[in-house]
C-alpha cells in the first residue's frame, strides 16, 4: 500500500502545487508585462508571493480574491502613479517586526473595498501624495505587538475615507504629513484611534473612533480641522482621552460628540484652539487645560460629567456661553445667560498629580470645603463668566418617562413610613 | 421581650415630641429640594457629578441630625433622672442599649424614609425623570449611614453626663469625620514616606464610616476609577457581591468593637454613678 499512497500524494502535489505557483508566477509575470494603463482581473483563489507595481495599472479582484505571503516583504508594493487596487483581500502573517500588506510611494492612486489582515502595519504611505484610499477594512492579528492600520509618513493631500480599523496600534497615524483627509473612517479597540503628529491642515470629518486607549491625539499641529466626530467610550488606559491636543496651534474643533471617556479633552501646551458646540457628556473628567492659553471654548454642553472642568496654569483662555449641568443658574439681565460665573479650580488637579493617592478625596465633603478655603486667586481659575441657561445643541432627545417602579419605591416608601410612625405613636 | 420594651418605649418616646416632626420637616424639605435639583439632566444611570453632589449634602447632614438625635435620647433620660429609675429595674446594659439602639434606628429610619418617599413623588410629579437604581442607592447610602453614626451617637451619649456635653462632642466627630477629614489625613500623611501615604490612605479610610460608605457607594455606583490609578485593584474587588460581604464584616466589626466600649462605659457609668 505504501508505494501507492507515495505515488498518489506525488501525483497530487504534482497536479496541484505547480498550478499554484504557476497562478502567482503568472500574476507576477503578468504586471511585469501589463502595459501601462491595462487592466488586470484576477480570478477568484488564493494568491501566494510578494508583487510590486511599478507603473499605472488597475488590479482589480473578481469574486474573493486573497494575496497572501508571511514573509517579511509587503504583500502589495505599489509606487509610480495611478494604480488602482479594489476588491482584494490582503494577508500578511509574517512573524517578523514591521511587516507591512501593502507599501505606497508616488500619487494618484486609489485603493478601494481592500480588506487587510496583518501581523504589521495595514498599509504605509511613504511620500505619497493625492491617493484615494476608501472603503477598506484592517485588522491586526498580532494583538500583543500591533503596528499602525495606517501609517503616513511625509505623505500629503490624501484622502482617506469609510475605513474601518480594527485591533492596530494606532488606526490612523500621520507623522510630517500635511492636509490630508481623513473622512468617516471607523477605529475600535486599538491603542490611538486618529494619531497627527507635525501634521499641518488635517481634516477630521465625521470619524467614530470608540473603545481605543485614546480617541485621537493631535500633537504638534497647525490647523486641524476636527468636525462632526464621535469620540467615545475611550477608558482602555487609566489616562484615557476622547480627544488630547498637545502643542497644538489654531485648531477648529466643532459639533464633535464626546462621551464616556475617562477624560473628555484634554489640552496641553496649546494655544489659539477654537472648540465650540460640542456635546461632552458623561465623561470622568469633562475637560482637563494645562498650560495652554488663547484658546476660545465656546457653546459646548458638558452634561453628566463627573468632574466637569480641571485648569492649571491656564487663566488666558476665552470660555463662555457653554451649558454647564451644575445646579446654580441664574439670569439676572435676561440676556438668556447665567450671571453666575463657572469656575474651575486647579487645587485638587495639582494635589493629586502630586500625591495620586489623596485622589481618594475626589468630592469629600471635606475636600469641597477645604477648596473653598484655599482657594486660587480668581486669575487663576478657569472661568466662565456667563454660563448658558439651557443645553446650547439641542439633538433630537427621545422622551424618557420614569418607570412605573420608581412610583411604586417612592409610595412604598412613604406608606411604611406612615404606618410605622402611626404604631409607633400608639399607646403600648 | 425587655428590649423590645426599651425600644417601644423609645419610639412612643421620640415620635411623640415636636422635635421629631421639626427633623422630619428638616428632611423632607431638604430632600425633596435635592431631588428637585436635578433637572435636565439626561444620563442618571450611574455615578454622575449630582449623585456626587447629593452623597455630599447628605453626608452634611445626616450624620449630624443622627449624631445628636441618639446622644440626646440617652443623656436626656441621665438628666431627667429616669436612668436612675431604671437602673432599679433587673434590667442589663445590653437590654438597654439595644432597646435604645432599635428605637432609635426605626424612628430615625421613619424620618429618612418619609423624607426620601416624599421627594421622589413629588419631583415625579413635576415630571423629572428618576432612575431606580439611582434612588436606591441613594436611599443605601443614607441608611448605611444612619446605621454607623446612630452607633457612635449612642457612644457619644453613653460617654456624655449632660445634653450640653454630647451636643459639643457630636459636633466634635461630625467635624472631624467630615468637614476637615481631608485637611487632617494630609497633613498628618505628610510625616510619612511618599511610598507609604497609599497604605496610610487605605487603611485610614476604614477608620472613618463616612468617607468608607461614601467611597463603598461610588464603587457600587461603577464610578471607582475616579479616585484613580492608584486604588484600581483594591476597587475592582470591591465592585461585586464582593463588595457588599466587605461591607457587611465592615458593619458587624464596626458595631461589636463600639458595643463593647459603649457596655464598658456604661458599667463604669453605672459603678460611679
Amino acid at each position: 500500500m505504501r508505494p501507492l499512497t507515495v505515488l498518489l500524494t506525488f501525483l497530487t502535489l504534482l497536479l496541484v502545487w505547480p498550478a499554484k505557483v504557476l497562478a502567482t508566477d503568472a500574476l507576477t509575470q503578468q504586471i511585469r508585462t501589463a502595459p501601462a494603463g491595462s487592466v488586470i482581473e484576477l480570478a477568484e483563489g488564493t494568491y501566494e508571493g510578494n508583487w510590486v507595481i511599478n507603473k499605472p495599472l488597475t488590479l482589480q479582484g473578481k469574486g474573493k480574491v486573497i494575496l497572501r505571503s508571511c514573509s517579511s516583504q509587503p504583500v502589495l508594493s505599489v509606487s509610480s502613479s495611478h494604480v488602482i487596487v479594489k476588491n482584494i483581500t490582503i494577508i500578511q502573517c509574517s512573524k517578523q517586526q514591521g511587516a507591512t500588506a501593502i507599501t505606497v510611494s508616488g500619487d494618484h492612486h486609489q485603493f478601494q473595498e481592500l480588506q487587510i489582515e496583518t501581523s504589521g502595519y495595514g498599509m504605509k504611505l511613504d511620500e505619497a501624495r493625492y491617493n484615494k484610499l476608501a472603503k477598506i477594512e484592517v485588522r491586526g492579528t498580532h494583538p500583543n505587538q500591533p503596528h499602525n492600520g495606517i501609517d503616513l509618513w511625509y505623505s500629503d493631500h490624501n484622502q482617506i475615507s469609510q475605513v474601518k480599523l480594527e485591533q492596530v496600534l494606532d488606526g490612523l497615524y500621520l507623522e510630517n504629513s500635511h492636509h490630508n483627509q481623513l473622512t468617516k473612517n471607523t477605529i475600535n479597540n486599538s491603542r490611538y484611534g486618529i494619531h497627527l503628529m507635525f501634521s499641518d491642515g488635517t481634516k477630521l470629518i465625521q470619524n467614530n473612533s470608540h473603545h481605543n486607549v485614546a480617541g485621537a491625539m493631535v500633537m504638534e499641529t497647525n490647523q486641524t480641522s476636527i468636525i462632526e466626530n464621535d469620540f467615545s467610550y475611550n477608558q482602555e488606559s487609566y489616562n484615557s482621552q476622547g480627544l488630547f491636543f498637545y502643542k497644538a496651534v489654531d485648531t477648529d474643533i466643532s459639533r464633535n460628540k464626546i462621551m464616556h471617556n475617562r477624560i473628555g479633552i484634554s489640552i496641553d501646551n496649546s494655544s489659539d484652539n477654537h472648540f465650540q458646540q460640542n456635546s461632552i457628556k458623561s465623561n470622568f473628567i469633562a475637560l482637563q487645560v494645562n498650560q495652554s492659553e488663547k484658546n476660545k471654548i465656546e457653546k459646548n454642553d458638558f452634561q453628566g460629567n463627573i468632574h466637569q472642568a480641571l485648569a492649571i496654569s491656564s487663566s488666558h483662555n476665552q470660555i463662555k456661553e457653554n451649558f454647564w449641568d451644575q445646579p446654580l443658574r441664574l439670569d439676572f439681565t435676561g440676556d438668556g445667560r447665567s450671571d453666575i460665573p463657572f469656575h474651575a479650580d486647579p487645587y485638587f488637579l495639582s494635589l493629586t498629580s502630586q500625591y495620586p493617592a489623596y485622589q481618594l478625596f475626589f468630592q469629600s465633603p471635606g475636600m469641597t470645603l477645604l477648596e473653598r478655603l484655599l482657594k486660587s486667586p480668581s486669575s487663576l481659575l478657569l472661568t466662565d463668566q456667563q454660563p448658558a441657561l439651557s443645553v446650547n445643541n439641542l439633538e433630537a432627545q427621545s422622551v424618557v418617562s420614569s418607570p412605573l417602579s420608581i412610583w411604586l419605591f417612592g409610595l412604598f416608601l412613604l406608606t411604611i413610613s406612615c404606618l410605622t410612625l402611626w404604631t409607633g405613636r400608639k399607646k403600648i | 421581650m425587655k428590649i423590645w420594651t426599651i425600644s417601644r418605649f423609645e419610639i412612643r418616646t421620640i415620635t411623640r415630641q415636636r422635635f421629631f416632626y421639626t427633623f422630619l420637616l428638616l428632611w423632607t424639605i431638604v430632600l425633596s429640594l435635592i431631588l428637585l435639583m436635578q433637572q435636565n439632566i439626561t444620563s442618571l444611570g450611574d455615578y454622575t457629578n449630582l449623585i456626587g453632589t447629593m452623597f455630599t449634602l447628605i453626608l452634611y447632614l445626616l450624620p449630624l441630625t443622627t449624631l445628636i438625635l441618639s446622644s440626646f435620647s440617652l443623656t436626656n433620660e441621665r438628666e431627667s433622672g429616669q436612668w436612675k429609675l431604671l437602673l432599679s429595674y433587673p434590667l442589663s446594659s445590653w437590654d438597654y442599649l439595644i432597646g435604645k439602639f432599635l428605637g432609635q434606628l426605626i424612628s430615625q429610619w421613619i424620618i429618612l424614609t418619609f423624607s426620601l418617599g416624599f421627594g421622589i413623588c413629588l419631583s415625579l410629579l413635576f415630571g423629572h425623570v428618576i432612575s431606580f437604581t439611582w434612588a436606591l442607592s441613594l436611599y443605601l447610602f443614607a441608611l448605611l449611614l444612619l446605621v454607623l453614626f446612630l452607633i457612635i451617637g449612642i457612644f457619644l451619649g453613653v460617654v456624655s453626663k449632660t445634653r450640653w456635653q454630647a451636643l459639643m462632642l457630636s459636633i466634635a466627630v461630625w467635624f472631624i469625620f467630615i468637614m476637615i477629614w481631608p485637611i487632617t489625613l494630609i497633613s498628618i500623611l505628610s510625616f510619612l514616606p511618599y511610598p507609604m501615604i497609599e497604605t496610610g490612605m487605605t487603611i485610614l479610610l476604614f477608620l472613618n464610616p463616612a468617607e468608607f460608605v461614601r467611597v463603598f457607594m461610588v464603587v457600587q455606583l461603577e464610578g471607582g476609577a475616579i479616585f484613580g490609578q492608584t486604588y484600581d485593584s483594591l476597587f475592582q474587588s470591591l465592585q461585586s457581591w464582593f463588595g457588599w460581604l466587605i461591607m457587611l464584616v465592615y458593619l458587624l466589626v464596626y458595631t461589636v468593637v463600639l458595643a463593647f466600649l459603649t457596655y464598658w462605659q456604661m458599667e463604669r457609668n453605672k459603678k460611679h454613678g
